[in-house]
């Protein structure tokens, strides 16, 4: 299994994202949210921080590795290690459409001659030489139109290249092409970066920290990825300690690795031909419910009399091991049917790969050991099962009076009962984190914490409706309610607002007149403001400036903060150094521009996850009438069948409450595990009482499986990973209280019988 | 045997001058303004790469120019000074010469000698094409190891003239 997992760890495509978990259903804000957040700017962002050295080697190794990094054009759209000037046909396109781009201030001639005497200063300093041309602006439209590019928020330069606050460290900021939420491309951006950084730094003592969506992405994949092969391997040898304890020899443990590689080779294989990539999800989970796999051949062998073939065990319990496989199946395919598609994925690996066992215990098992030679006789396991069984039996009433006491608890608690932060499903390292948000505030880049999302028919609506808001952002940086805003309209104004500008602009008659006015005492020539004259006739008659017409640099800013999406326009107001998202919330409220929508990231992602997990755990009640429904039509009765689904019930209501009151609350990935438990204890229901399904019971059979799973599991609840401890937690306690509970509700039917049969032989 | 009177020989000399602060004249003819602009102060080179220029009468000011940066009136933050080629003119000129440092100098400008030590006249014109579109060239006059005159011409028919006083 070792080497199984090693070619498929190594082979396979592994991708995955964490907005797996954010559905792609909801109100177009939502989903707008969503594709904002995996797509956007930020998500793109990677942090790098060169650390330890002298000053000196940082900053040479900062510009070398910018060098490096700018060759990587497929990979990275930007790489700035300071704020250098615009390139020079970007600031020809700014000078050029400057009355147009900024919004400018009153012309009267008063304040013209401000701006004339300021200008003399500078010609009539020893810098004055060659200057003329601040005659052609003297408004200082320029200087407006730059603004929105110019890094004010940014980190501190030091000999031209960005430094943190304390001069500890050089900083970079690399912008990725593809999104960082994507596994593939945020690994592979981070060995490039890696590799540059070596050789940027020569034989330097410095090292490299490197944060952004990016970073966290593959962090995140690669602990679950470390968790989930340590695991594995403790797993493995756990279980096979176990079995071997049981069988006392090899031939039945090696019989019972056959279902467990076909279902997973299977599982695998049809993963690969489905879905584009496997993801961390499915690595993390599967492969652990495929241990579950180890409890079919479990089932048939410990069944087999000796010298008995194995076929006739097989047929015997047949019946029961497919309904079993069934219940379980039913449980995964309320994940098939999620909109989350890490659950898909995983639902139909585990299903496939769990029938696959069941059918290979079914049926391969018999061909590959036709009679049961096996050194033991199991019936020593028999005799105890039946002890531990009869123990349990007398705690028949308990189990209900546990779950009427576990179902209180749980409703006292209400709502609290759930776990909402994202953080919990983000099997990242809180470290790495942390460093990428010290470095992001560093940066000044815009935070993800809250935005706003204006929704409108078009593009130039949208444009119109986020510069309506621009009075009351303003309002708020002054109230030190946000530090800045970013919107698409500051680098490209809505075609009406250019219209307005243009308009605004005074005719040549008026200018000229105004000019002579505001010059009146200063020593200009005649000639000297022909180029303002010029500039402003132009900008009076060109045509406003469309997006299609922009330079690159501007069609990659608004990309960023305007989408399309269901047919309308959506454009992003990001927002930093949010201080008070209430205040915010108000006077967002008060100007009443349509289609405007103030957005907590954290609560909206929490209704988002709120509204789906309603959705799952509806559908999960649902899977669990179906398996009632399937087990009573097994069963061939209603009575068993409740006999069966009570305690399992009970069983879940218990193991909720105990997470509940340990930990932070339930979460989506707790939901998914207690759907295998209910397949799982089904199992155990199965096989442990006298319901007539199997001639002859052995009722060892669960209690083996279930310590296999409870081992398989609870190594699993010590994993660092938050995610695999979660669910490692909730299944080997649902697993150990489904086996207890069932079996003391479990019918004693003709075991007696048995027992004495084997006594008497 | 008189040494070879060439650009390196000149700086050499001048390196050698200890009056490191002057004072100077300055008239610039800019075309958009229909008068000169009369100026004057004092400039004072301190090595390696300092130059303080303060300014009285009429428009009064102190410039200083460490390194690639201008600092106007003891302005806490500094501006690069390729922002002001006029600026690069005078450190050039003034600093580049006192400095002696021919490699410098040679690398942003093609360099011109004539005349002899009692006399002579240097031409310099900018390599960089980002210089040459805010300079066409710096002449400076000088004897022996004293700079006499600046002048400066700009591509816009601006130009500046500066007389350096003893």
């Amino acid at each position: 299994m070792a080497a199984l997992l090693g070619w498929v760890v190594r082979g396979a495509r592994w991708g995955g994202s964490l907005t797996a978990f954010l559905p792609n259903s909801g109100s177009i804000v939502q989903r707008a949210l969503v594709q904002g957040l995996h797509k956007g700017q930020a998500s793109r962002l990677l942090l790098l921080a060169i650390k330890g050295g002298t000053e000196n080697a940082r900053v040479s190794t900062s510009r070398r590795l910018a060098a490096l990094l700018r060759q990587e054009k497929s990979s990275f759209v930007l790489v700035a290690n300071g704020s250098r000037g615009l390139a020079r046909g970007f600031q020809r396109f700014l000078f050029h459409h400057r009355y147009m781009l900024a919004p400018q201030g009153l012309w009267s001639a008063a304040i013209l001659h401000q701006d004339l005497e300021r200008d003399l200063g500078i010609l009539e300093s020893p810098a004055g030489l060659n200057a003329g041309e601040v005659l052609a602006d003297p408004t200082g439209a320029l200087l407006a139109a730059v603004r929105p590019w110019s890094h004010e928020s940014g980190p501190l330069q030091r000999h031209g290249v960005w430094v943190s606050r304390d001069l500890k460290s050089a900083l970079l900021l690399v912008e990725m092409r593809a999104s960082g939420f994507a596994v593939g491309p945020a690994r592979s951006a981070k060995r490039l970066i890696e590799r540059a950084f070596r050789q940027a730094s020569g034989g330097a003592p410095l090292y490299l920290e490197l944060g952004g969506t990016g970073a966290v992405t593959v962090a995140a994949n690669e602990a679950v990825a470390r968790s989930a092969q340590i695991l594995t391997i403790i797993d493995v040898l756990l279980v096979v300690g176990i079995l071997l304890f049981v069988y006392r020899s090899w031939r039945p443990l090696a019989l019972s690795l056959v279902p467990l590689v076909t279902g997973a080779a299977v599982a695998t294989a049809t993963v690969a031909l489905i879905f584009p990539e496997i993801t961390v999800t499915t690595l993390g989970f599967g492969t652990m419910l495929i241990g579950v796999a180890m409890d079919y051949p479990a089932y048939v062998l410990l069944h087999v009399r000796p010298g008995e073939p194995l076929a006739h065990a097989a047929g015997r319990v047949s019946k029961a091991l497919l309904l079993a496989a069934a219940a379980m199946v039913i449980g995964f395919l309320t994940m098939v049917l999620s909109h989350l598609s890490g659950l898909v994925q995983l639902g139909v690996f585990a299903g496939t790969g769990l029938v696959t066992a069941a059918l290979a215990a079914r049926f391969l098992l018999p061909l590959m050991m036709p009679v049961g030679r096996f050194g033991r006789d199991f019936s020593v396991w028999a005799q105890a099962a039946q002890k531990l069984l009869r123990g349990t039996r007398r705690m028949r009433w308990g189990v209900v009076v546990m779950a009427v006491l576990a179902a209180g608890f749980l409703i006292q608690r209400g709502a609290g009962v759930w776990d909402n932060r994202l953080s919990a499903l983000s099997p990242a390292p809180r470290s790495l984190m942390k460093e990428t948000g010290r470095l992001a505030r560093e940066f000044g880049v815009p935070g993800l914490s809250s935005l706003l999302v204006v929704v409108a028919q078009d593009h130039q609506q949208a444009l119109r409706r986020s510069e309506a808001l621009v009075p009351t952002l303003a309002r708020l940086q002054a109230q030190h309610s946000i530090s800045a805003y970013e919107l698409a309209a500051q680098y490209l104004p809505s075609v009406a607002t250019q219209m307005r500008r243009k308009a605004a602009l005074p005719r040549q008659a008026a200018l000229l007149r105004q000019l002579r006015q505001a010059a009146a005492g200063l020593p200009f020539h005649k000639t000297a403001f022909r180029p303002f004259l010029q500039a402003v006739a132009e900008a009076r008659h060109s045509p406003p400036v469309r997006l299609r017409d922009a330079p690159a640099a501007v069609r990659a800013k608004v990309g960023a903060l305007l989408m399309t999406m269901s047919g309308k326009s959506i454009a992003f107001v990001h927002l930093t150094g949010v201080t008070d998202p209430s205040r915010i919330a108000r006077a967002i409220a008060r100007a009443h521009v349509k289609g405007t929508h103030f957005v907590v990231v954290k609560t909206a992602v929490g209704h988002l996850l709120t509204r789906y997990r309603r959705a799952l755990l509806y559908r999960s009640l649902e899977a669990a009438v179906l398996m009632v429904l399937v087990i009573a039509v097994g069963l061939g009765s209603i009575a068993q069948a409740v006999r069966l689904c009570v305690p399992m019930g009970a069983a879940i209501l218990t193991t909720c409450a105990v997470l509940v009151a340990w930990g932070p609350g339930l979460t989506l990935l707790n939901v998914v595990a207690l759907l295998l438990i209910a397949g799982l204890g089904m199992g155990y229901a199965l096989f442990l009482g006298d319901n007539g399904l199997i001639a002859e019971p052995q009722a060892s059979a669960p209690w083996v499986c279930a310590a296999t799973t409870i081992t398989g599991f609870g190594v699993m609840a010590f994993s660092s990973v938050a995610l695999l401890q979660s669910v490692g937690l909730t299944v080997s306690i649902g697993a150990f209280l489904a086996l207890i509970f069932t079996a003391s509700w479990s019918s004693e039917g003709s075991h007696r019988a048995q027992r004495e049969r084997y006594v008497g032989s | 045997m008189a040494r070879p009177w060439t650009v390196p020989t000149l700086l050499k000399t001048l390196s050698h001058t200890t009056n490191h602060k002057v004072r100077f004249i300055e008239t610039n003819h800019i075309a958009s303004l229909n008068r000169p602009v009369h100026m004057h102060g004092t400039m004072k080179y301190i090595p390696p790469d300092t130059l303080v220029m303060t300014q009285s009468g009429a428009h009064k000011g102190v410039y200083r120019i460490v390194g690639d940066r201008l600092f106007v009136n003891d302005a806490a933050r500094g501006v690069p000074v390729r922002h002001y080629p006029a600026v690069m003119a005078i450190v050039s000129g003034f600093e580049g010469l006192l400095s002696g440092n021919y490699a410098l100098l040679a690398h942003d400008f093609s360099t011109r000698l004539e005349g002899r030590p009692e006399a002579w006249r240097l031409t310099l014109k900018p390599r960089l094409a980002s210089l040459k579109k805010a300079l066409i060239e710096v002449i400076i006059d000088g004897r022996g190891g004293t700079l006499i005159h600046i002048q400066t011409r700009a591509p816009n028919g601006d130009f500046s003239d500066m007389h350096i006083l003893p």
